[in-house]
């Protein structure tokens, strides 16, 4: 990180304040703007300039007349401390209406689609109305007459997840200052590129005079992508107005739409022939991924084994809630889990236990889709009769199975799920395409490396490049590699980075540096290198990926109404993997993680037996989807089968397992 | 109020609000960034630092009670013994918290390793104080009782 | 120091006569034990209505005391809870070790003090519920007529049963009988669980298939302590073991006279029923395995 060049002295502290509904209209604010110790920014002060862009995507930078959703920036108020600053916030006098339902703009749902076969041989309801519809004298097809010769039982499954938050108590400082002619901005980001973007259209500073200074951050619910944007853009327009340094305290969050999954599935005996999936998705307001959301959803909703017929819809719909496009996860794990509760389901309405039925779906290859290669599943086969094996699953299953739900003598509910499924390695995103991938290496004459690039922006990858440098040029301390602020000459790049990108840069970066120290021996220092990545994908090209299974076992106590994670077992097949050490605590703090975004509890009990195998391959395992999938569908299928069948939604909570066995009461 | 103590080695003298919290004053007036939490009390247990030895969530200590303490916060404790000892324990068990948790649940660790705590139950007990659900217990009572035993064998050294 | 805040005067008494003469001159001051309650107030700092004047108790050595004697622990209400348990664990009962243990590890236990967990308003813990069927009374000094008086009152008329002046909590008492169950169990978080979090205690003694003289209390963290004399004797009137129907009507009725006392969630509801269910059970198992002379 560059130094800074500022004086705290005449420094500006900035809170935000945040609106308290959406649907309300700003009728009258009044924050005491004749006292001059304080400056405001709101829609008023900026007129037009009030919005920004999230890949293409306008979004208000605070309220206008009426707030989009429950926690939107409404005004930021700035004085010579935080305490001032907080009181100026809280007695800001501010009237909100709550608009009428008729007053309110209904947006047209986003919907895209995806079938193969003749669905409507399948669906009873429209076969009989298209009957009526046509002639009584025309006669049936063959393929009409052998259709309705099959007996198909139908399987559907309704399986929701509300939306959820990370937790609010994690806060970060946005610093802004002016140095000569350069806007200088320090905030952590997963997409520092975006930031600069915005700042330069908001403000009177070019693109190249806009520098970011990257700090260190942990997202596991990219808590960092949206909201810094924000608070830079804010910081920035303070600090030019002021011509002061500026500094802006603001929780880092993020959310998860509602996501709303509809499974029907008809089968032949045993064997699943069609199927139709409807995914409808509330990404809140201004959902500025949704075209990678639907992708997304579509690969990991399209069932691994063969159909004759399916119909897939994923709709998204914004809503009044804060944006809530990514969350760790772009739609995959999610529609991941969802799949296999509705696999799970199918295996019980059919008389098998879940184990046993999804080997037995395995033992087909999974058909091409545009969303998905042609992957044999045996690998996958073999993954999860060893883990059903080592949790003695089937044993398990069969003995909550026959508890049903009820708490009976012993005062608990047990319950075992199982999931099951591929994990993606280089995803090609809609944003990634749109741009390219460089890194300028310059060897110095201080015997130091200087990297610049704005790549740089995940730690994890930020050390594992750093190590690759000091071994291939011999450098014993890693300050002597030091990773540029982003400034002028700053390489574009995409956001959190992808993993296939790590693999291909890590292999051109070990490239780079030993053609630096080649270099070196011929050259006078300084001098320096540019790697342009290969990057340019078309969407949804894939390599080969994951593949992993999960068991989880809960129990639900009478007394509290907890779900608590007992055990678990997880295996997974990866590509190639960097750091074992460091990517079994990765998927181990993902798990746990995950169950308790998801409601659950781990007690000192608990335990979690997670292994994994690699073959050396070109990709680098991107291990976050599947664990997260596998996490929700095994959590899922666990707790239902706790309940004794009884649907539930997650996030799960006390009140919920009580509403379903004391309220609701049925069972499926 | 005027406010005399000693933070990660350095004697301060400050001019405070005397409820000020102690989380606060660390982020504001000292510009020590070491939390990335503030959840002003509602028992997230990301704010720990060590007052006169004793581990603390700071967002529960005003300013008028640090008059005269010597606070140490993890910035400073990382560039100490008693940490590499813990910094061997993550390695050897093979497991670390998350970058969100690592300072408080270190100087946490500290705190039940410099009393030598290895019962289960009782370091279950101190390890609820932490919300952040990214480590499996198991490897918490691992880690915590590798390091006391890292750290025995080297007084044991020393002496 | 910042515009518009103002920075509460801090007093130090360290022995009680120090204490009256800032009380009369400072009659809305703020005492301040461990602390914990008072910040966790939402919008506590910084606030421009904050505590006038802050009387911090912690350096009063009187209220730091501990006494004892074959019938009777008595504390002064700046002991910690840790401080409790390193001092009284071996004499204090099992069911008030158990409560202090629930609350958290040291870190929490070492600043919440037992005056401070009577004396809590923003959140209200399961202390006072379990001291209050352990018949443990507790003093309060208050001003009257320019002067320091003193009165003990039982902890039970803390949840409304009777007046008791406003004044400063100084010592606790609690009474040491021989009782051979007890019983304490909490679900969910006081201070992040307010509309489901539950606290149990319950002392009695077990007499061949009967519970004896039985006290039992339910803590909610928004309402307090409820303790009834007709939920004990509901309890007392089981014969055991208790067949499932006898069990189920039991807790209806306690159940039932919960709700008249105060509102609690149906989860809590839930919850406190889950629980009665737990020491039923046990009771029954206990009552069970314990040997009965036979007779040829």
């Amino acid at each position: 990180m560059a130094e800074t060049t500022f004086s705290r002295l005449n420094m500006r502290y900035g809170l935000i304040y945040h609106a308290c509904d959406a649907n309300m209209a700003v009728t009258d604010m009044d924050s005491d703007e004749a006292d001059k110790s304080r400056f405001v920014l709101s829609a008023e002060t900026l007129g037009d300039g009030n919005y920004i862009r999230i890949f293409g995507e306008k979004i208000p930078l605070f309220s206008p007349s009426v707030t989009s959703y429950k926690g939107e920036a409404v005004f930021a108020v700035f004085s010579s401390d935080y305490e001032t600053s907080a009181i100026a916030r809280r007695d800001a006098k501010i009237n909100f209406q709550k608009l009428e339902e008729g007053d309110k703009v209904e947006s047209v749902p986003k919907r895209d689609e995806y079938s193969f076969g003749n669905m409507l041989l399948f669906q009873e309801e429209e076969e009989n109305e298209r009957k009526e519809e046509e002639s009584t004298e025309e006669t049936l097809s063959e393929e009409e007459r052998n259709q309705k010769k099959r007996e198909l039982k139908k399987i559907s499954t309704t399986y929701v997840l509300e939306r959820c938050t990370s937790p609010d108590f994690v806060v970060f400082k946005t610093t802004a200052w002016i140095d000569g002619a350069n806007l200088h901005i320090m905030v952590p980001s997963e997409y520092p590129d975006l930031i600069r973007r915005n700042v330069s259209e908001i403000t009177s500073y070019k693109f190249e005079r806009v520098i970011i200074h990257p700090l260190e951050y942990h997202a596991p619910n990219d808590e960092y992508f949206y909201i810094p944007i924000k608070t830079a853009c804010i910081a920035a327009l303070a600090a030019e107005r002021l011509h002061l340094p500026v500094e802006i305290r603001e929780s880092a969050r993020a959310e998860r739409g509602w996501l709303k999954y509809d499974f029907t599935t008809y089968l032949d005996g045993e064997k699943p022939v069609a199927s139709r999936i409807s995914v409808e998705a509330d990404l809140g307001r201004y959902p500025y991924l949704w075209r990678e959301f639907q992708r997304q959803t579509m690969a990991a909703i399209i069932p691994p084994y063969h159909l004759e017929a399916l119909h897939v819809e994923v709709s998204v719909k914004d809503s009044e809630t804060m944006p809530s496009s990514l969350f760790g996860s772009l739609g995959y794990s999610e529609a991941l889990g969802a799949s296999e509760v509705h696999t799970s389901d199918i295996a019980k309405a059919i008389g098998k236990n879940p184990l046993e039925f999804r080997l037995q779906l395995f033992d087909e290859k999974r058909k091409f889709t545009d969303f998905m290669p042609a992957v044999d599943n045996s690998e996958l086969k073999n993954i999860t009769k060893s883990v059903g094996g080592k949790s003695y699953f089937e044993r398990k299953w069969y003995s909550s199975f026959l508890q049903n739900g009820e708490f009976g003598l012993i005062g608990k509910l047990r319950g075992t799920g199982i999931a099951s499924g591929i994990g993606i390695s280089g995803f090609s995103t809609t944003f990634v395409t749109e741009n390219e991938f460089q890194a300028l290496l310059t060897y110095t004459q201080k015997d130091t490396v200087q990297i610049n690039s704005s790549a740089f922006s995940h730690g994890t990858a930020l050390k594992y490049w750093k190590r690759i440098i000091m071994e291939e040029l011999g450098l014993e301390s890693d300050n002597q590699v030091v990773f540029l602020p982003y400034g002028p000459d700053t390489k574009d790049s995409g956001p959190k980075v992808l993993s296939r990108f790590i693999c291909n840069f890590s292999e051109q970066l070990r490239t780079g540096a030993r053609r630096l120290k080649q270099l070196k021996e011929s050259e006078k220092p300084p001098f320096s290198l540019l790697i342009d990545v290969e990057n340019k994908f078309s969407p949804c090209e894939f390599d080969s990926g994951s593949f992993g299974s999960m068991v989880m076992e809960v129990e639900i106590s009478e007394s509290s109404l907890d779900v608590v994670v007992t055990r678990l077992w997880a295996d997974f097949s990866l590509e190639s993997v960097a750091e074992e050490e460091r990517l079994m605590n990765a998927i181990k703090q993902h798990i746990l993680r995950k169950i308790s975004v998801l409601g659950a509890k781990l007690s000192p009990k608990s335990k979690m037996h997670v292994t994994f195998s690699h073959r050396s391959s070109e990709n680098v395992a991107a291990i976050t989807e599947l664990v997260k999938g596998l996490t929700v569908g095994s959590l899922s299928n666990a707790i239902k089968e706790a309940l004794g069948g009884r649907e539930i939604t997650l996030p799960v909570t006390a009140e919920k397992i009580r509403f379903a066995l004391r309220e609701k009461g049925e069972k499926k | 109020m005027r406010v005399e103590c000693i933070v990660d080695g350095k004697t301060l003298s400050l001019s405070l609000n005397s409820n000020k919290p102690l989380s606060l004053i660390l982020a504001d007036d000292i510009g020590i960034d070491t939390f990335s939490s503030c959840c002003s009390g509602n028992g997230c247990g990301n704010c720990i630092a060590l007052v006169d030895g004793n581990a603390v969530l700071s967002c529960m200590v005003p300013a008028f009670e640090i008059n005269g303490k010597t606070i140490i916060t993890f910035e400073s404790f990382k560039k100490t013994r008693n940490y590499q000892d813990i910094a061997k324990a993550y390695d050897a068990v093979k497991a670390r918290p998350c970058p969100i948790c690592y300072k408080s649940r270190t100087l946490l660790f500290e705190s039940i390793i410099a009393r030598g705590v290895t019962k289960e139950d009782e370091i279950m007990r101190e390890l609820g104080t932490i919300e952040c659900a990214c480590m499996d217990a198991l490897d918490e009572i691992r880690i915590i009782r590798e390091a006391i035993e890292i750290r025995r064998r080297r007084r044991v050294r020393r002496s | 120091m910042y515009e518009g805040l103002r920075s509460p005067n801090i007093y130090t008494p360290k022995v009680m006569p120090e204490l009256s003469p800032i009380i009369l001159e400072h009659p809305n001051a703020t005492f301040w034990a461990g602390g914990t309650d008072l910040m966790r107030k939402k919008d506590g700092y910084p606030s421009k209505l904050g505590e006038e004047e802050i009387i911090y108790l912690g350096e009063m050595e009187e209220l730091r005391r501990f006494q004892r004697n074959d019938r009777m622990i008595e504390f002064g209400s700046m002991v910690t809870l840790d401080e409790f348990l390193s001092v009284a664990r071996s004499v204090a009962p099992e069911v008030l070790t158990k409560n202090i243990e629930s609350i958290g590890g040291r870190i929490l236990t070492k600043r919440i003090t037992i005056g401070g967990s009577l004396g809590a308003n923003v959140i209200k813990s399961s202390i006072p519920g379990t001291l209050a069927i352990l018949d443990a009374s507790y003093e309060v000094r208050f001003i009257k007529r320019k002067r320091l008086h003193s009165k003990w009152y039982p902890i039970s008329y803390m949840n409304g049963k009777g007046t008791i002046p406003t004044g400063l909590i100084t010592h606790v008492r609690i009474p040491l009988y021989e009782r051979n169950y007890q019983f304490f169990k909490s679900t969910g978080s006081f201070v992040r669980d307010k509309d489901g979090a539950v606290a149990v205690a319950f002392v009695a003694n077990l007499e061949q298939n009967q519970v004896v003289d039985p006290h039992i209390s339910f803590s909610y963290p928004e309402i307090g302590f409820i303790t009834l004399r007709e939920i004990d004797n509901a309890i007392q009137s089981l014969r055991f073991p208790s067949s499932p129907g006898e069990t189920e009507n039991t807790l209806k009725i306690v159940l039932e006279m919960i709700r008249q006392e105060g509102k609690i969630s149906p989860l809590q509801q839930e919850r406190t029923k889950g629980i009665l269910k737990e020491i039923i059970g046990e009771v029954n198992v206990k009552i069970l395995s314990t040997p009965t002379t036979g007779t040829k």
